[in-house]
C-alpha cells in the first residue's frame, strides 16, 4: 500500500489512474486543437503521468502520510527528505522505451520539475534515498503501480535536470512547455477531483445568437465578420457601441475561451451579461476581487466557479491580463498557465489602454501563444502602429495566418472640436453658461486641477448644480459617485460634471458639452466617446472645446512630447467635424515609431520587449511575477477619521470564524480606502494595519464628502488633521 | 595505455582569455595550450611534441586584482619601463606618444589544484620526469610569475571506465565525450598554432567545463588509482 | 647540479596596500575566500617595490640608469643586467622592432592574510581645518587590518648574472643575491605615513636541487588558548615528502623569531636540528648560496 495524497486517503495508483482519466478528457476533446501535441507526444505525456508520482513510495514520504492518516509507521533508517519528483525520474526505466535522446529529456524534465522547488537536486541525497530505500522496495512498488521499473540504477539523471531548457533549446523548448505544462495542468486537476476542461460542449456563440434573436438584433458587419474567420487570429479596430463583446464571442464560438480586459469592473459586466443576461453557465471570472464579487452576487455555486477558474479549466474564462499572460517571465511554474493556451482562444480587449510595458507583455505573450499553437484576436479602439509594427516585425501575425478588420461608422458625425489656446480655467464662464441649459462634462488630467476648478465653480455659481468625480474618494463614495453622473446624465439634468480621466472607460454617459485638457490623442478620443456618444451633431456649433495651455498632469501622467505632437496633429481639424475614421487615422499616426523617438513611452515599451526577450529562465516565483505587474503606482489608505468610525469592523473580522461572513466585513473595509499615487500617500501615512490588512495605510488628512448633499472635494492632502484631532 | 600523471598546486593563476581587453579574464583551469607549454618548458623542446591531455582541477576563490598595465604605442620606443620604484626622489613619466599606462582588473584564481594527465611516448614521459627531478627553473603555470608547486608526478595505467562514477575534480571535457544534456559552461581552448604567413593560426578544442559532482560521460576513461582521465584528442 | 632558493615567510603587519577606493573609502584590496571570510593581500608588485627601494637606499641600486637628458625621465635603452641590479633580478622588457626580454629570477607570490578581515575602519576627518573656514567637515574612512601574512619568494640561482651575451663573474652573482637576502630579512614599508615592518617572523625553506616550492600555501594560523600558532601538520607532511628521491626535510630549515607563536616549542622538538632563529636561517641560505657561486 503506497498513498499519494492524506487528505483523501487516495494511494498513489489511485491518484495516477485520475490523471489518465482526465489525460484521456483532454486528448479526446481537445486533441484535434493541440497541433503540436502528436501521437507520440500524448504517449509521452501518458509515460509522464505513470511515473509522475511513483516517488512518493519512499518511506519518510510514506510515514509523513501515515502519520497525518495516523496510521502506523514503518521501519526505516532512511531519512532523508528529498522531493519525490526528483526521485520518480530515477525509477523510469527508459531504455525499454525506445526514447530517442531528446523525447528522454523531455521525459525527464517534465516528471523531474512538475514541481518547482527551491532547491535544486543533490545527487547525493537523491542516490541515497534511491539505493537504499525505492531500490530494495522495487518489487512491491511495480506491483502496486503494474509498471515496469528501473533495472540498474543510474544518476545521469540528475545532471540532466540541472541544465534547464530554454528558448535557446529551439522547437524542444516548446515541446518541453507543452509536455511540462499539461502534466501539471492534469495533475493539479486530479488532485482537487476536478475535470482538466469542464463544460466541453458548450459553444457561447450559440448563446449569442440566441440572445440576439430574442431582442430580434442582427448580425452587424463586424459580427458577421469575425463569426465567418473562427479559424483565424483576428484583429480588429472597431469604435465603441459596435457589440465588440457579441463579436468576439461569435469568433470564440465552440473554442474554450480566455477574454481579458484591463478593468475589473468592466469585466464584471461583461460576465454579468454573458453569465445572467445570456443565461451561459460555462464561464468564469478570475481577476484579484472576483470572490468578492461572486460573493457578493450571491452566487450559489461560486465557490466552484472560483476554483475552476483557478484552474483554467472555465470554458470561457473572464480575466485579467495579470492572471493568465505574465508567462513572458518564466517565473518557475510558467508552463502551466502557456500551455493552457495551447487549446485554447485568447481576446485582448482595448490594447491601447494597458500601459507600454505591460502591452509590451503582451505581445510577447502573443508570440508565445502562436508557438504553442493557440489562436488570439486583439479588439481595439485604436491600434498604436508602434504595437502592429512589432506585432509583424515578429511574425505574430501574417498573411496566411490573420485577418484584418477595421469597423468605422464615418457617416454619422459626433464631434466638431475648437482648440482654444488657453488653460482650462479660463473656460469657467462658459462651462457655467452652458450648463443653465445643457449637460456640461469638464475631463481635467489631475485630481488637483479638478478640486481645484470644482471650488472655484462651487464659489461662483450657486444655481448651477456641480458635480466632482475623480479616483481619490472612498471606493464606496465613488461607486456612488459613479451611479450619480449616470442617473444625472439619463434624467437630462443641467449642469456641470467635472471629473479625471476616470470617465474615459467604462461608465457608459452621454453628454451635451465636452471642455477638456489636452491629452494625448488615444485617451483624448476616449474622452470624447463620453458626449455624443449615441447622436449625431446639426448645425455648426462645436460641442468639444479643447485647452492646450498649461496642461495639467504633464509630464507625470502624460508624456510631453506626446502631448506636443498631439496638439500639431488636430490643429487641421479646427472649428471642423472630426470623424471617426480621423481619429484612428491620427492615433496611427501619433504612435509611429519615428513620431515616438525620445519618448518615454517608446523607452519604456523597447526596454521591456528588451527585458523580455533577454530574462534568465525560472528565476523568479509565480508571487514575484504576479508583484511586478501590479500597480505599484497606487497604495490604499483610509483617512484617520474613517478609520476611527471602522476600526470595530477590522477586529471583528478578525475575530470572526465564519468566513463566508468574513469575507463581507473585508469588502466593507476595502470599501473605505482610497488608492493614491505612492508620492502622494508617503507625505501623509502614518502607520499600517496589521495583518491581514497590512496593505492598507492610514494617513492622517482630511476626508471631504457628504452623500447626503452629494458635495465634497474627497481627500484633502491640503489640511492635515490638527495636533489636537 | 600509460600516463604521466602530475599533481600541482598554484596559490595564484590567471589563464588570460585572449581578446578579453578591458578585464583579464581567466579560464577556470589552464587550457590545453598553457599545459603543452608547461611540458614543453621542461622538455626544452623546440619544436612540437605529440601528445594528449587531461585536464582537471579546481580553485577556491576568484579575486580581482587592480593592476597598472603599460601599453605602447609604437614597435620602436626611446624608453621602456623597468621600475619605478627604487629611484628616490625622482618623479616618473613616459612620452605619452610612447607609452600609455591603464590601471586593468586582472581575475586571479586563488588556491587552484590541478590534477593533469599527459599520453605520450615512452622516452617522452621519462624525458619530463628527469626535468622535474633535475629542474634548475622554478616552474609557472599561466603568468610567470605564479608558481607551480609539484605535489606529485607518477606513471600511471589508464583503461576504459566501464561503470557510472563522479568526478571528483572540475573537468574539461571534450566534445566528442560530452553529453551535451548535461549543465557544462562551452569553452574553445587553444591547443597549439601553425604559423601561416607570419600569423598564428590556432587548433581549438571544443569542451565543456564541467562542475564537479556531475556523472562522467560514458567513453570516458579512468587510471590505476580511481582518477578519471578526459583525453582532448 | 644547479641549485635553487625557496622560502615561504610570514610576518605582521597593517593595511599593506590600497587599491582603487569609493568616494571617501580607501579600500584595502582584498577578496572573498571559499569560507565567505574577506581576506587582504599585498600584491607582488608592492612587495616587489619595497625591495627595489630598500635595494636603492641600502646597496645603492639603479642609480645610473635613468637619463634626464630629454627632460623626460627615461631608462636608457643601453643599460644592461651588469649596469642594473634590479634588471637582472626582476627581469625587464625593452620593446622595439625586436623585443628583448628578461623573465624574472626572483618571483614573489601575493601576501595574503593569514587571518580573516573584520571590517575595522578608521575615521579620519578634517574637522580642524573645516570649522575654520566655516564648512562641513569631510569624513574619510580607512580601513584598516592588522594580521599576520605570508608571501612565498623562488630564485633561480643559475640565471642570476647571466643574459644573453652578458655573464657576471660568480663573485658578483654572490653578492646580489646576499644584498637581496639582507633585504628580504628587513623587509619594510611606508604607507599613508607609517613605517610597516615586513621582516620575517617565521620562514621556512632552504637551497634545494630542484625546483619546487615546497611550501607555497602550506602556512596556516590557527589561534589555540595561548595565542596564535602556526599548524604543524600541513609542515610535517610537506618535510616527509620525498621529491626526486630525497626527502624534503634533508634540505629544509625554519626559523622563527621567539614570543611570536604560542607553538614555537613544537617546531623546536619536531625538526630539532632544522629549526632556528631567523638570524641564524639566513646565514645557512648565505652559507649554502656561497657554495653554490664558489668561494
Amino acid at each position: 500500500m503506497f498513498y499519494a495524497k492524506s487528505e483523501t486517503k487516495e494511494t498513489i495508483r489511485e491518484h495516477t489512474d485520475r490523471l489518465l482519466d482526465n489525460w484521456r478528457l483532454l486528448k479526446d476533446s481537445y486533441g484535434d486543437r493541440l497541433i503540436r501535441v502528436n501521437e507520440r507526444m500524448w504517449e509521452l505525456l501518458r509515460l509522464a503521468i505513470e511515473y509522475h508520482d511513483i516517488g512518493k513510495a519512499n518511506t519518510v514520504f510514506q510515514n509523513k502520510i501515515r502519520r497525518a492518516i495516523q496510521e502506523e509507521l514503518l521501519e526505516t533508517d532512511c531519512d532523508a527528505n528529498v522531493p519525490h519528483n526528483y526521485l520518480s525520474v530515477g525509477l523510469v526505466p527508459f531504455d525499454q522505451f525506445n526514447l530517442t535522446k531528446e523525447e528522454r529529456r523531455l521525459l525527464t524534465h517534465a516528471i523531474g520539475y512538475h514541481h518547482e522547488r527551491d532547491k535544486l537536486p543533490d545527487k547525493e541525497a537523491i542516490r541515497h534515498v534511491l539505493e537504499s530505500d525505492l531500490y530494495v522496495q522495487r518489487e512491491a512498488i511495480a506491483k502496486h503501480m503494474n509498471l515496469p521499473l528501473v533495472e540498474k540504477l543510474s544518476f545521469r539523471f540528475v545532471d540532466r535536470l540541472l541544465r534547464r531548457y530554454t528558448i535557446h533549446d529551439g522547437e524542444p523548448f516548446w515541446d518541453y512547455v507543452l509536455l511540462k505544462g499539461l502534466l501539471q495542468r492534469i495533475d493539479h486537476a486530479a488532485s482537487a477531483h476536478l475535470p482538466v476542461e469542464s463544460d466541453i460542449h458548450q459553444n457561447v456563440g450559440v448563446y449569442v445568437r440566441r440572445y440576439m434573436e430574442n431582442k430580434s438584433f442582427h448580425l452587424n458587419g463586424l459580427q458577421r465578420f469575425t463569426a465567418s474567420h473562427t479559424h483565424k487570429n483576428v484583429i480588429v479596430i472597431a469604435q465603441t457601441g459596435m457589440g465588440k463583446t457579441e463579436s468576439a464571442l461569435l469568433w470564440i464560438d465552440r473554442d474554450k475561451a480566455f477574454f481579458t480586459l484591463p478593468l475589473r469592473v468592466s469585466i464584471n459586466a461583461i460576465y454579468e451579461r454573458i453569465r445572467y443576461q445570456m443565461g451561459y453557465e460555462a464561464a468564469g471570472l478570475l481577476h484579484s476581487t472576483s470572490a468578492f464579487y461572486l460573493a457578493e452576487r450571491e452566487e450559489e455555486n461560486w465557490e466552484a466557479i472560483k476554483q475552476q477558474s483557478q484552474q483554467l479549466s472555465m470554458k470561457l474564462l473572464f480575466t485579467t491580463v495579470d492572471q493568465i499572460l505574465k508567462f513572458p517571465f518564466y517565473y518557475r511554474g510558467f508552463e502551466k498557465e502557456l500551455a493552457s493556451m495551447a487549446n485554447a482562444k485568447v481576446v485582448i480587449d482595448e490594447i491601447q489602454a494597458y500601459d507600454p510595458k505591460i502591452a509590451a507583455m503582451l505581445i510577447k505573450s502573443l508570440e508565445m501563444i502562436k508557438k504553442v499553437g493557440g489562436r488570439f484576436m486583439i479588439m481595439t479602439a485604436t491600434l498604436p502602429t508602434l504595437y502592429l509594427d512589432e506585432l509583424k516585425r515578429r511574425s505574430i501575425i501574417d498573411e496566411e495566418d490573420t485577418v484584418f478588420g477595421e469597423f468605422i461608422d464615418s457617416q454619422n458625425h459626433r464631434h466638431r472640436i475648437q482648440l482654444h489656446d488657453q488653460e482650462i480655467t479660463e473656460g469657467i464662464e462658459d462651462f457655467v453658461r452652458m450648463a443653465r441649459s445643457s449637460q456640461v462634462l469638464v475631463i481635467v488630467n489631475t485630481v488637483r486641477r479638478a478640486m481645484e476648478l470644482y471650488e472655484r465653480l462651487s464659489e461662483m455659481a450657486s444655481d448651477v448644480p456641480v458635480h466632482l468625480l475623480h479616483s481619490q474618494f472612498t471606493q464606496e463614495d465613488r461607486q456612488w459617485l459613479e451611479r450619480q453622473i449616470k442617473e444625472f446624465n439619463e434624467a437630462k439634468t443641467n449642469g456641470v460634471w467635472i471629473t479625471t480621466q476616470l470617465v474615459e472607460a467604462s461608465i457608459d454617459i452621454d453628454f451635451d458639452y465636452l471642455f477638456t485638457e489636452m491629452s494625448p490623442l488615444d485617451s483624448l478620443f476616449q474622452r470624447l466617446g463620453r458626449c455624443y456618444r449615441r447622436r449625431v451633431i446639426q448645425g455648426e456649433q462645436c460641442n468639444i472645446h479643447i485647452f492646450t495651455q498649461n496642461v495639467s498632469g504633464v509630464p507625470s501622467v502624460y508624456d510631453e512630447h506626446l502631448v506636443r505632437e498631439s496638439i500639431c496633429l488636430l490643429k487641421d481639424y479646427e472649428g471642423k467635424i472630426l470623424d471617426e475614421r480621423a481619429k484612428i487615422e491620427l492615433v496611427a499616426k501619433l504612435y509611429e515609431r519615428e513620431r515616438l523617438k525620445g519618448t518615454s513611452f517608446l523607452r519604456e515599451f523597447e526596454d521591456a520587449l528588451s527585458m523580455f526577450d533577454h530574462l534568465d529562465p525560472y528565476e523568479m516565483s509565480k508571487k514575484e511575477a504576479q508583484r511586478k505587474l501590479r500597480d505599484i503606482q497606487t497604495v490604499p489608505i483610509i483617512p484617520r477619521r474613517i478609520y476611527d468610525e471602522i476600526a470595530h469592523v477590522i477586529d471583528e473580522c478578525r475575530r470572526c470564524r465564519d468566513w463566508r461572513e468574513r469575507i463581507h466585513l473585508r469588502m466593507e473595509i476595502e470599501k473605505k480606502t482610497i488608492s493614491v499615487h505612492r508620492f502622494l500617500a508617503e507625505k501623509c501615512v502614518s502607520e499600517r494595519l496589521s495583518k491581514p490588512f497590512d496593505h492598507i495605510y492610514i494617513a492622517d488628512v482630511e476626508y471631504d464628502f457628504d452623500r447626503e448633499k452629494g458635495k465634497g472635494t474627497g481627500i484633502r492632502f491640503d489640511a492635515s488633521l490638527s495636533v489636537f484631532y | 595505455m600509460k600516463a604521466l600523471r602530475l599533481k600541482l598546486f598554484q596559490e595564484t593563476a590567471c589563464y588570460k582569455k585572449p581578446f578579453a581587453s578591458k578585464v583579464a579574464e581567466t579560464y577556470p583551469l589552464p587550457p590545453y595550450s598553457t599545459v603543452k607549454g608547461m611540458i614543453h618548458a621542461l622538455l626544452r623542446a623546440d619544436r612540437f611534441i605529440p601528445m594528449r591531455l587531461s585536464v582537471q582541477g579546481e580553485y577556491e576563490a576568484k579575486l580581482l586584482d587592480y593592476q597598472r598595465h603599460y601599453f605602447f604605442k609604437k614597435r620602436d620606443v626611446a624608453a621602456f619601463p623597468l621600475i619605478l620604484d627604487g629611484i628616490q626622489d625622482e618623479s616618473f613619466s613616459y612620452d605619452a606618444n610612447e607609452i600609455t599606462t591603464m590601471p586593468i582588473y586582472t581575475h586571479l584564481l586563488y588556491r587552484v589544484d590541478l590534477l593533469i594527465h599527459v599520453e605520450a611516448e615512452k622516452e617522452v614521459l621519462e624525458r619530463v620526469i628527469h626535468a622535474i627531478e633535475t629542474g634548475e627553473n622554478h616552474y609557472s603555470l599561466g603568468r610567470w610569475e605564479d608558481l607551480v608547486r609539484i605535489d606529485e608526478y607518477k606513471i600511471v595505467q589508464v583503461d576504459e571506465l566501464d561503470e557510472e562514477k563522479d568526478l571528483r575534480y572540475y573537468a574539461y571535457i571534450p566534445h566528442h565525450l560530452l553529453d551535451i544534456d548535461i549543465k557544462h559552461i562551452p569553452y574553445e581552448l587553444p591547443w597549439k598554432y601553425e604559423v601561416v604567413n607570419g600569423v598564428r593560426k590556432w587548433e581549438k578544442v571544443n569542451v565543456g567545463y564541467v562542475r564537479k559532482g556531475t556523472t562522467a560521460p560514458e567513453g570516458a576513461c579512468i587510471d590505476e588509482d580511481g582518477e578519471l582521465v578526459f583525453f582532448h584528442l | 647540479m644547479t641549485k635553487t632558493v625557496t622560502m615561504t615567510i610570514v610576518f605582521q603587519a597593517g593595511s599593506l596596500n590600497y587599491g582603487e577606493g569609493i568616494a571617501n573609502i580607501s579600500e584595502l584590496k582584498k577578496f572573498h575566500r571559499g569560507n565567505g571570510e574577506a581576506y587582504t593581500y599585498a600584491s607582488r608588485q608592492s612587495l616587489r617595490y619595497d625591495i627595489v627601494r630598500l635595494g636603492n637606499e641600502l646597496f645603492g641600486w639603479n642609480l645610473n640608469t635613468v637619463d634626464k637628458a630629454s627632460g623626460v625621465v627615461q631608462f636608457k635603452k643601453d643599460v644592461t643586467i651588469e649596469d642594473s641590479v634590479e634588471m637582472d633580478l626582476f627581469g625587464y622588457l625593452k620593446t622595439d622592432k625586436n623585443s628583448q626580454k628578461r623573465a624574472a629570477v626572483v618571483r614573489l607570490s601575493h601576501a595574503i592574510s593569514l587571518e580573516p578581515y573584520k571590517s575595522d575602519l578608521e575615521f579620519l576627518n578634517n574637522m580642524g581645518l573645516a570649522s575654520r573656514i566655516g564648512a562641513d567637515p569631510n569624513l574619510a574612512q580607512i580601513e584598516q587590518h592588522q594580521s599576520f601574512y605570508c608571501y612565498t619568494i623562488t630564485i633561480d640561482l643559475h640565471r642570476i648574472g647571466v643574459d644573453g651575451e652578458v655573464e657576471l663573474p660568480n663573485q658578483e652573482k654572490a653578492k646580489r643575491v646576499q644584498q637581496l637576502l639582507d633585504i628580504v630579512k628587513l623587509l619594510n614599508r611606508n604607507i599613508r605615513g607609517r613605517r610597516e615592518n615586513l621582516s620575517p617572523l617565521f620562514v621556512i625553506g632552504g637551497v634545494y636541487d630542484v625546483a619546487n616550492p615546497f611550501f607555497l600555501g602550506k602556512i596556516r594560523l590557527a589561534s589555540s588558548p595561548r595565542g596564535w600558532e602556526i599548524e604543524v601538520a600541513p609542515i610535517a607532511d610537506t618535510m616527509a615528502q620525498t621529491f626526486a628521491g630525497r626527502p624534503v626535510a634533508d634540505e629544509t630549515r625554519i626559523g622563527l623569531v621567539s614570543g611570536i607563536f604560542a607553538n614555537e616549542d613544537e617546531f623546536a622538538q619536531r625538526f630539532a636540528e632544522k629549526t632556528g632563529s631567523v638570524e641564524q636561517f639566513f646565514r645557512h641560505i648565505a652559507e649554502q648560496v656561497q657554495t653554490y657561486y664558489g668561494e
